[in-house]
């Protein structure tokens, strides 16, 4: 997953963190939903 | 969410929300969906163009979005405003520690999503190639 492990993503706080740094620690399941409505 | 989100645990792995509108979205969809888990946005959509998520009208607008919302509707689901892009289409992906993709599924339309055995299967191969499984299971 090269194409994505530097795109930076936002949380709730406004802190920014690497998609790559999800995966680090741990398996994961990344799920994209549509929208938050 | 949460029970999804237990199963994958059992397994190893951990579920990872990623949106599309404004992080102050996120609190509001947290309560929603009843998620504590991690939940993240991406507004300018990078990463939904770099795993090639669709995102147009016909995948938005269809028959079979139509039958989709007529099942949620009568599930309880009801569509508030939309807090990002409404023709943005989701997809799954499920990864290793190494960053292997062991699964992946990219929603054709609104309401298309991947069965939860299918992501519960990927995630257990996931966490062995991690070296991180969670509960044993009987062969």
């Amino acid at each position: 997953m090269d194409a994505i492990r530097d795109i930076e993503i936002y949380g709730d706080d406004g802190e920014t963190v690497r998609l790559g740094e999800l995966w680090r620690e741990r398996p994961v399941v990344l799920v994209f939903v549509r929208h938050f409505g | 969410m949460n029970r999804e989100s237990e199963a994958f645990e059992r397994e190893g792995a951990e579920l990872v929300v990623v949106g599309n509108g404004a992080p102050n979205f996120i609190e509001g969809f947290r309560e929603r969906a009843g998620y504590s888990g991690r939940i993240y946005t991406d507004p300018e959509l990078r990463s939904h163009k770099a795993l090639e998520l669709r995102r147009d009208v016909r995948s938005t607008l269809s028959i079979r979005t139509l039958g989709r919302a007529v099942s949620a509707f009568r599930g309880g689901n009801r569509q508030t405003s939309v807090q990002g892009d409404a023709m943005q289409q989701g997809g799954v992906f499920v990864l290793s520690t190494d960053g292997e993709l062991v699964y992946s599924y990219r929603s054709e339309f609104a309401g298309d999503h991947p069965s939860i055995a299918d992501l519960v299967k990927a995630a257990r191969v996931a966490s062995q190639a991690s070296g991180t499984t969670g509960r044993t299971t009987a062969n």
